[in-house]
């Protein structure tokens, strides 16, 4: 078995019209069993960007204090917020930094830039970035995401159709993916609000 | 499917934590980059992986089954981009099938020269339902050396209702309304279920009625998803439609071709 | 005042090391691998590149997708890097290799071209590369293809991850290069022109691209001449497009996800960053 599946855990983020939606389930476990059902894996950097990490949850926590520690100093330094674009960079550098002795850990960024453009990315365990227009999906549920977001994701969703879709894309996912669930969360980016969504899913 | 074993089939947690210190402890007295690397040297393996995704639909009063028509060698070589993954067994049963693309026609050659000879000696076509039992036992009768092969099997049932089996690669057996199976088959199913099982929807919220035409779109639609994402899925989509009280119909569509 | 402090807190904690690699998870990784870990899958780009000379100049191109396993992690990603003005590469292999190479790459020859106050000749990338991956012993995976147009002409070289380099009027990499340089060795002149080149490079990508499955998706070129270069794409080559559009239209309304608990967080507005008063 992976390491990338020892926790399990899966994140997804959409891209839409001056909107982002980063969604993650709740489950955290030990191979088959489950040990506890409350783990967020997104979490808040700065106002209008955040981070999912999928994988080895031991090495995803170690890598976020690394993330908030970088955020931190950059913000300090150049004494104004940090961009997605920046963070993206800033995660995968740290990543490519460990090529050899990898965390087990997969970055996802989302968020709105100064612009309230739209920016999301995904990158392997040593910071290979792809940062697409319309969906990125890490973790177990990986190849679950990406077969319904291809046919749910639309041009130009308003933040109430983007949450929907990616609710419905993550539910769908649970649906398989047995090293995820017991519940999810949805975070609906927008350019002067972040609604936080918990959903309805199957629990197990 | 890959199972969750693996990480020192879970021995008591302080063995473990030894067992991992020790090692880290081995590890860093001879680490692997020291020590030149081995040659992996490649062992004959009687199986091979063909690639490609099939799925099924089954409905009151019809079934529906799809494939992609691409062939592919070492996940990477394309061998054919007209490749048969679906087989029309009689006029009511339909084969459709995903894997080791040998045991498939080998396979196939077993549930024909069986259904012929069932014809021979009853002076009838073998149902659907008799037709998934029998291939259910063809594939557990190789049990240590199985048929490589996500097997599934549609048709139009005794009662005249649509049926759907899936197999594993040795025979265990489950009648559903839809499935999928091959390469592309995570992509499908959660994408069924959402749409044909409407698991993931509110109870109030609606729920469209599965029509054949519904069915036929979805399945097309499911494919188009699949081909962009996956690599050894494209060139063409199969869609074969048997419908109760009408000979079966089957159509080819184009997918992208990358 | 804070800023210093700031400064000397980063540099105490040695943050980038200097931009090198950090080895301490090495052995815990290799531990955990004999307790029965695979590790995990890394993003390639089992790509299609090529590149061809011609007369007074060269025509390079890639296709544009990133594969993880089976699955397309990237359909749009950048395989075409540029290191300076007139030298660009083109990668194979581990896409978070290659991406970081030629950033390092691209990053050494600006400064050497600003401390020279000349050009930087496509040799020199080159050795640059071949030196960098020698060292790691093939264990960076980039195999690259470096082109460009220096004084001394056009230039084509193959840079292999364990250090090997060769010189190639016409070449093709990757796991598409198979299907590519079939068209090249039929097709190939000396001294084409510009349109003859660009074609052949176009022509040698989309039998990549249709034949190999870890190509494909859309195709970048660019065009190297002594007094100017030329950057075409994404060109989208006509069997890579979607044939038929979908059927259904999948749009949920509001309320087909059940919610359980909702909460919103207003940002605080920041009305002017002036703090003096």
């Amino acid at each position: 078995m992976s390491i990338m599946s020892y926790t399990g855990g899966t994140v997804v983020a959409m891209a839409g019209d001056e909107c982002v939606c980063i969604a993650s389930d709740l489950r955290i476990g030990e191979q088959m069993t489950t040990i506890a059902t409350d783990e967020k894996k997104v979490h808040k950097v700065s106002d209008k960007v955040y981070v999912g990490l999928a994988g080895f949850q031991s090495d995803a926590k170690t890598m976020l204090e690394k993330i908030l520690f970088r955020k931190n100093l950059y913000e300090l330094r150049e004494n104004r917020k940090v961009r997605p674009q920046i963070l993206s960079e800033m995660i995968s550098n740290l990543c490519y930094q460990h090529r050899f002795g990898s965390y087990f850990t997969e970055p996802l960024v989302a968020g709105l830039d100064d612009q309230n453009k739209p920016y999301i990315c995904c990158m392997d365990t040593i910071g290979c970035v792809s940062a697409p227009r319309d969906f990125v999906a890490i973790g177990t549920g990986q190849e679950y995401l990406l077969g319904v977001c291809e046919n749910f994701w639309q041009e130009n969703m308003k933040p109430e159709e983007l949450f929907e879709a990616t609710a419905q894309s993550i539910l769908s996912c649970l649906e398989r993916d047995a090293a995820s669930g017991w519940g999810a969360v949805v975070y609906t980016i927008t350019k002067d609000k972040v609604n936080v969504s918990t959903i309805k899913s199957r629990m197990d | 499917m890959s199972n969750f074993t693996g990480i020192t089939a879970t021995m008591n947690p302080l063995a473990e934590m030894a067992q991992f210190k020790q090692n880290m402890r081995e590890v860093a007295a001879s680490p692997e980059w020291r020590t030149s690397k081995l040659i992996e040297r490649q062992r004959w393996n009687p199986y091979s992986m063909e690639g490609g995704s099939t799925a099924a639909i089954s409905g009151d009063n019809f079934a529906i089954v799809a494939s992609d028509t691409r062939m592919t060698q070492n996940d990477i070589n394309i061998l054919t981009r007209d490749a048969e993954k679906i087989h029309v067994l009689n006029d009511s049963i339909i084969l459709s099938t995903s894997g080791f693309y040998g045991d498939v026609i080998q396979l196939r050659k077993v549930l024909q020269s069986r259904l012929h000879k069932y014809r021979f000696d009853y002076r009838a076509d073998m149902s659907a339902d008799l037709c998934a039992e029998l291939l259910s036992r063809n594939l557990y009768y190789r049990r240590f050396f199985p048929y490589y092969t996500g097997a599934m099997l549609a048709g139009i049932d005794e009662n005249g209702k649509g049926a759907v089996f899936s197999y594993d690669p040795i025979g265990c057996i489950e009648r559903l309304g839809y499935s999928a199976s091959g390469a592309a088959e995570p992509m499908i199913i959660p994408f069924l279920d959402c749409q044909i099982g409407h698991v993931t929807v509110a109870e109030d919220y609606e729920k469209p009625p599965l029509t054949i035409e519904r069915a036929i779109s979805l399945m097309k639609d499911a494919f188009r998803g699949a081909a962009e994402r996956e690599i050894s899925t494209g060139d063409k989509i199969h869609l074969v439609i048997a419908e109760a009280g009408k000979p079966i119909v089957q159509k080819f569509l184009p997918l992208r071709e990358d | 005042m804070v800023s210093t402090e700031v400064k000397n807190v980063a540099a105490h904690m040695d943050m980038d090391r200097g931009g090198a690699f950090d080895f301490s998870n090495c052995i815990r990784n290799q531990a955990m691998c004999k307790m029965g870990a695979k590790a995990p899958k890394l993003t390639s780009t089992g790509t299609t590149i090529v590149a061809v000379s011609y007369k007074g100049g060269l025509v390079m191109g890639a296709d544009s997708r990133a594969t993880a396993g089976n699955i397309i992690a990237d359909k749009h990603c950048e395989k075409v890097h540029k290191l300076t003005e007139s030298i660009y590469a083109c990668g194979a292999g581990t896409a978070a290799d290659l991406d970081q190479v030629t950033k390092m790459l691209s990053g050494n020859l600006r400064l050497l071209e600003l401390n020279t106050g000349r050009k930087a000749r496509v040799i020199t990338a080159l050795r640059q590369a071949k030196q960098h991956l020698f060292n790691y012993q093939g264990y960076i995976g980039a195999y690259l293809l470096i082109g460009g147009v220096d004084p001394t002409g056009p230039h084509l070289y193959m840079c292999s991850a364990n250090g090997t380099t060769m010189a190639f009027p016409f070449t093709a990499q990757g796991s598409g290069s198979y299907a590519a340089i079939t068209i090249l060795e039929r097709d190939f002149k000396v001294d084409m022109t510009k349109e003859e080149a660009e074609k052949l490079v176009q022509r040698a990508l989309e039998a990549g691209m249709h034949g190999d499955n870890a190509s494909g998706n859309s195709l970048n070129l660019v065009i190297i001449e002594p007094k100017e270069t030329v950057f075409k794409g994404p060109i989208v080559p006509e069997f890579c497009k979607r044939p038929e559009p979908n059927d259904l239209v999948y749009k949920f309304k509001t309320g087909a996800t059940k919610v359980l608990k909702n909460k919103t967080f207003k940002y605080d507005i920041i009305e002017s960053m002036d703090i003096s008063h």
